[in-house]
């Protein structure tokens, strides 16, 4: 893709694009990161979108670069050692939530396998339905309540391991 | 389905979703033209206001980081960066018993975090202008100025940490703009240690508290044990550079 589709492309999702970056990581630095790494391989292989919508399409590319970062996280720092290094004229996450339950859900995102974070992300992020879950990742909806369970039992597990 | 951690997938049932709101925002009037989506956001308040809250910040962002600068950032790491881009500066320089020897690895030689702001190294000897440095030997009492490249507009502060764990701030969180080459307040002079240091630049968009980032280095050099070479994990919320300095004690 050349430069002018890029710039076009940034000027109109880079903000949207870093955003979810920022909710996903928890980090301007990493979500910095992301961003440029989502556009460099735009650059590089946008040519094969192929009539895709640019927004899902970029979120897509977005969401499996930080899926990585999270899964290569080590046990992110507690709540109290993150709360320490977030800016503190910010005392909410980008999703209103506390900086401790976003927390929570980043080190349970990052213990999951890729198709339960996929569609973790469309029902709690994207506010989709498990019937729009269903349809945007190509699953029956039987399979989309699966996955969401395993996200929860998940997380389940976790909490009773950081109690213990 | 019980959920552990209160979630809430916040979904109002006579409202679009949040992926819905995104869509019509970002993608412009036009392309929802007469949908659904957009005659209920006609009709919303709360929709309403969601959508031009998230287009208000999509300018405010482009305003912090402008599409050129950007892009520009992207087509220097689509081609292989010279070793180092400057050429090489006729300094006069002289063999000097305890010299500090700048080496870039590679420019700069780690990126922790962040795919590469540039830090560049101005170096001034006596009366002389301040010139790139290339990575020749430099002497004691040389003066160091540094030169950001940012597509971020922020704040810039650099610190040093040498090789038996002091830390040193060189440079306070001073405001950057977005574009190349903008230097930093300040300048220090080299003092006649003999070791390895290793300068780190941090890009916010936010001021940066020297006292935080000085605490978080040294902590990194603690779980380092020591090891400059070894220091990858700096707790502060910023994007980070580092240029490693080897100063030769005498032959």
């Amino acid at each position: 893709m050349d430069t002018d589709e890029v710039s076009a492309l940034y000027e109109k999702y880079g903000y949207a694009v870093h955003r979810r970056c920022l909710r996903l990581l928890g980090s301007t630095a990493e979500a910095d990161d992301a961003l440029h790494a989502v556009f460099l391989r735009v650059m590089r292989y946008g040519d094969t979108r192929r009539g895709e919508a640019p927004l899902p399409w970029l979120y897509r590319i977005a969401d499996r670069h930080c899926f990585d970062v999270l899964r290569k996280r080590k046990r992110e720092a507690s709540p109290e050692e993150s709360t320490r290094h977030l800016d503190r004229r910010a005392s909410t996450e980008p999703s209103g939530d506390s900086p401790e339950r976003a927390s929570q859900v980043r080190q349970v995102l990052g213990r999951c396998g890729r198709n339960v974070q996929e569609v973790a992300v469309l029902y709690y992020v994207d506010e989709m339905t498990q019937e729009e879950v269903a349809a945007a990742v190509g699953y029956s909806r039987k399979t989309v309540r699966q996955k969401l369970a395993k996200f929860l039992e998940t997380a389940r597990r976790l909490l009773a391991e950081d109690m213990s | 389905m019980t959920d552990p951690l209160g979630l809430d997938p916040g979904r109002e049932p006579e409202h679009p979703s949040a992926r819905d709101l995104e869509l019509l925002a970002f993608d412009g009037d036009d392309l929802h033209r007469g949908s659904s989506l957009e005659s209920h956001v006609r009709g919303c308040d709360v929709c309403r206001d969601t959508v031009h809250v998230l287009r208000a910040d999509r300018d405010a962002f482009l305003v912090r980081r402008p599409p050129a600068a950007f892009v520009a950032r992207l087509e220097t790491q689509q081609s292989p960066a010279p070793r180092w881009p400057f050429a090489v500066a006729a300094v006069g320089l002289v063999a000097a018993a305890a010299a500090v020897l700048l080496v870039p690895s590679a420019p700069p030689d780690v990126r922790l975090r962040g795919e590469g702001d540039g830090l560049r190294v101005l170096v001034s000897r006596g009366d002389g202008p301040a010139t790139p440095h290339d990575g020749r030997p430099l002497e004691a009492g040389d003066i160091l100025r540094f030169a950001v490249t940012t597509d971020v507009a922020g704040f810039a502060m650099i610190a040093n940490v040498d090789d038996r764990g002091r830390v040193t701030t060189y440079v306070s969180s001073s405001p950057v703009d977005v574009g190349r080459d903008h230097v930093l307040p300040g300048s220090i002079a080299l003092d006649d240690f003999v070791g390895v240091e290793r300068l780190f630049l941090f890009v916010s968009d936010r001021p940066l508290d020297a006292s935080a980032v000085e605490r978080a280095l040294t902590e990194s050099y603690a779980r380092a044990e020591g090891r400059l070479d070894a220091i990858a994990d700096v707790e502060i919320d910023a994007r980070l550079t580092t240029v490693t300095i080897r100063k030769r004690g005498p032959p």
